[in-house]
């Protein structure tokens, strides 16, 4: 059994550290690289001299998951400080020290015994992406306002972009109960929802998510399900429910949501060409015709829901019929709809993907 | 364009001049910029005190090759990032990056000199390529690293990042 040393990478203040091959910038490219398309080669980088660890391991922990699922297993626990079935072990200085490298923090869950430990840090995180699969076994982060003051792990995070992967309609008003806390909602500048891969009993909901003053881009991704993640015609059925009369009710939902959008936020739909094109009234397995019945429908869903005055009774004071239906039209007009390799090419999706799936989209 | 016809002298480290065509030329950013500010003072050498006559030429095989491709924007976004990262190294690029170890790193310092981005990464993603599957002994050899680590060290780091050798 080795001892944690607690120290700080020990240094040979004696001898010279050994040349590199490579500038140190040059390397971090290559590092870089590694840890899109290879990360155990990346780790074992790490292992091979003081003045590569330096370079690579940094890299490395860019991208980390915290979990409490499996929170003995080193291999997902990335909380500074390691709790085993016996307790807590010693503080890692040196890992504490790397995890402040994470840009991309993946969450599964929360556990009770984070919130009070003060050496969480991510001062570089950019993404932050929530599991919402898991969800059966507790919250991903806090959403009660009490907790959420009280807990070190939520009041370190300050993400620009979130990603909340597993993202069925039904989410959309009971975020609260998945633990995706208010905040979030607040500083965020780009937020991607993930349809599941294999999605539970979606039902229709109407709701919205907190205010998002900050929100630049939006981005929907509807995933297929297997044989593989590639196009392939009927199999997606937009929440997973292969019956037509669900259609209309997930519509409705989702219309309801891209309507409490604001015109002015670049709104993205990726990947609805992979429906069933009965859903749609379609006759042949054309992707971009599936699309663009889908954008039909979806047009006069978010017209329909506009002028519901009964959901809609402030607006309903102030504007006439013509310029509510206006504002519906200008925002499905507005909302792009493409296929995942239009998207995989044209836009930064880290965080969302990882690479073996989207070189498999982009084959 | 009649510009393309253009030609401009390079002068390498060793003291040899090439004249190049300009289209060929300006897939380097940084002999861009130098023949934007030298304007046209014909004849005049552009020093490259950092690159070899023997490089420059390998490295002038590439910037013909593909010389009629979209220079990339100088500031390339995020996307741009994303997609370079994915796309494989292209087979014409795969075959001329065919040299010795000494010679490509020669090639990397080069582009990254002349910022030649897209040669930049497809050195960058070579480097990698020889790194992949190997063990961390292997990699010492590659390079021609001395271990300074403690069987211990390199047995804890080994297990600190268990997670991402997985």
């Amino acid at each position: 059994m080795l001892r944690q040393t607690g120290n700080d990478e020990p240094r040979k203040s004696t001898t010279l550290a050994p040349p590199l091959p490579l500038p140190t910038e040059i390397l971090s490219l290559v590092f870089a690289y590694l840890l899109d398309t290879d990360r155990k080669s990346l780790a074992r980088c790490c292992r091979v001299s003081h003045s590569i660890f330096s370079i690579a391991a940094p890299i490395l922990y860019r991208r980390i998951r915290i979990s409490n699922v499996l929170r003995r297993d080193s291999r997902v626990d990335h909380s500074p400080d390691r709790y085993t079935a016996t307790g807590k072990e010693k503080t890692n200085t040196r890992k504490k020290k790397l995890l402040k490298n994470a840009e991309v923090v993946t969450f599964d869950d929360h556990h009770a015994t984070w919130c009070g430990n003060k050496t969480f840090k991510y001062p570089k995180l950019k993404i932050l992406v929530l599991n919402l699969a898991l969800v059966g076994l507790g919250s991903v982060l806090h959403s009660n306002d009490i907790l959420e003051k009280q807990c070190s792990l939520v009041k370190c995070l300050e993400p620009n972009k979130l990603v909340l992967n597993n993202m069925s309609l039904i989410n959309i008003q009971t975020f609260d109960m998945f633990g995706v806390p208010h905040k979030l909602f607040g500083i965020i500048e780009e937020i991607t929802l993930i349809a599941p891969l294999l999605p539970g009993k979606p039902r229709t909901i109407y709701g919205g998510f907190a205010t998002m003053p900050q929100l630049k881009k939006l981005v929907w991704i509807f995933r297929t399900v297997s044989p593989g993640p590639r196009w392939v015609p009927g199999i997606h059925d937009m929440l997973g429910e292969r019956q037509m009369s669900k259609l209309d009710s997930d519509l409705q939902a989702l219309a309801n949501f891209m309507n409490g959008i604001p015109v002015d936020v670049p709104t993205f739909i990726v990947n609805i060409g992979s429906m069933h094109h009965r859903y749609v009234g379609e006759d042949t397995w054309n992707e971009r015709r599936i699309q663009d019945s889908f954008a039909n429908k979806l047009k006069q869903a978010m017209i329909a829901e506009k002028l519901d005055d009964w959901r809609h009774r402030d607006e309903a004071n102030q504007l006439g019929i013509e310029e509510r239906r206006d504002i519906a039209i200008g925002k499905a007009d507005s909302i792009q709809m493409l296929t995942m390799k239009e998207y995989l090419e044209n836009h930064d999706w880290t965080g969302e993907f990882d690479y073996r799936e989207a070189k498999l989209w982009l084959a | 364009m009649s510009d393309n016809k253009q030609k401009v002298i390079l002068q390498t480290s060793d003291d040899e001049q090439f004249t190049v065509e300009k289209i060929v030329a300006e897939r380097s950013a940084m002999i861009k910029s130098m023949m934007e500010d030298l304007g046209e003072q014909e004849g005049q050498a552009i020093p490259l005190p950092n690159v070899s006559s023997s490089v420059l030429t390998k490295i002038l095989e590439y910037c013909d090759h593909h010389k009629n491709e979209p220079l990339p924007a100088a500031d390339s976004s995020d996307a741009d990032d994303s997609r370079r990262k994915t796309s494989e190294i292209g087979e014409w690029d795969a075959r001329w990056i065919q040299v010795d170890q000494e010679m490509l790193f020669e090639i990397i310092l080069a582009a990254n000199y002349l910022d030649i981005k897209p040669l930049l990464d497809v050195g960058c993603k070579t480097v990698a390529n020889m790194i992949k599957g190997k063990t961390p002994e292997e990699i010492r050899k590659l390079f021609n690293i001395t271990n300074d680590f403690t069987p211990e060290e390199e047995e804890q780091i080994r297990k600190e990042n268990e997670w991402a050798e997985e």
